[in-house]
């Protein structure tokens, strides 16, 4: 059976991975002008579940425990916001500035909750150890 | 006299109820972990009827009929009793694991599966004091 720490620190992983892709994401909301050219992209994860099908005892389950993964880092395609603003170094021969599409504050919730999403599995890693602890104390007299 | 007849004979229930809510920590664990993995559904073990077929195993009423010797010993514990867990609402991407329910049976299961250890080092601890105060 599955190492319920590995699935857990695979869930770490991926919330911290979340995190880091929307803070980029905050920190870069008002970027014009990037080494691609044009203004930044929201970045966004693709997250899969692989199922944990190593033993012949999971094969027999009829469903299997998964481990989250990160199976790509997308870049948002959708167009610019574009702001009137004749005199930026950016601007286009018609005055407009392409800003990155992205809503801060849409960004700052999801960034709670992936942060309490890491918490989660935190917490769980920590229950899974006391459990651990526990077991081992069966052989210690006290 | 043979030694085992010295051990409760509940300390084998005790042994099956930590390894059923070790396996459903288990299941517990990947939910809390897949929590934002769109389509992920949720799993559980049914926890209780587990146990009941643990309890019962020496009942002959209660074990499966092998015809052959060929088949499957389908009597003795398997893993195969992971089930759909369908307590959360389905999210728009097709995932349904609620994380307060989830969160709240890790620490029901923990606090279970903590009992049960210390259960067993209670009855070994009797009996080494039995052993002991000789004399």
């Amino acid at each position: 059976m599955t190492n319920p720490l590995e699935v857990l620190s695979s869930g770490l992983s991926v919330a911290r991975l979340r995190v880091n892709v929307l803070a980029s994401n905050i920190a870069n909301a008002e970027t014009t002008k990037t080494a691609e050219g044009g203004p930044y992209k929201r970045k966004d994860i693709v997250q899969v579940a692989v199922p944990n099908k190593g033993s012949f005892d999971s094969a027999l389950d009829r469903m299997t425990l998964a481990q989250p993964q990160v199976a790509a880092v997308v870049e948002d395609n959708s167009p610019a916001r574009m702001v009137y603003q004749p005199g930026h170094p950016d601007a286009d021969k018609d005055g407009y500035v392409a800003y990155p599409n992205i809503n801060v504050v849409s960004t700052m919730t999801d960034l709670m909750s992936a942060s309490r999403l890491y918490q989660a599995n935190v917490t769980a890693i920590e229950t899974v150890r006391q459990m651990s602890s526990e077991a081992a104390r069966i052989s210690i007299r006290s | 006299m043979k030694i085992d007849k010295l051990l409760d004979p509940s300390l084998a229930g005790i042994e099956k109820a930590m390894d059923l809510t070790w396996k459903r920590n288990q299941a517990i664990t990947s939910n809390i972990a897949n929590v934002e993995t769109p389509q992920y559904r949720a799993v559980d073990y049914n926890f209780s009827t587990e146990l009941d077929r643990a309890f019962n195993v020496s009942d002959p009423s209660n074990q499966i009929k092998q015809t052959s010797s060929k088949h499957m010993d389908l009597s003795s514990e398997s893993g195969a009793h992971l089930m759909p867990d369908l307590s959360g609402a389905t999210k728009p991407d097709g995932n349904n694991v609620d994380i307060d329910i989830q969160m709240g049976r890790l620490a029901y299961n923990s606090s279970k599966y903590i009992q049960a250890a210390n259960l067993i080092r209670k009855k070994f601890q009797i009996l080494s004091n039995a052993i002991r105060q000789v004399g």
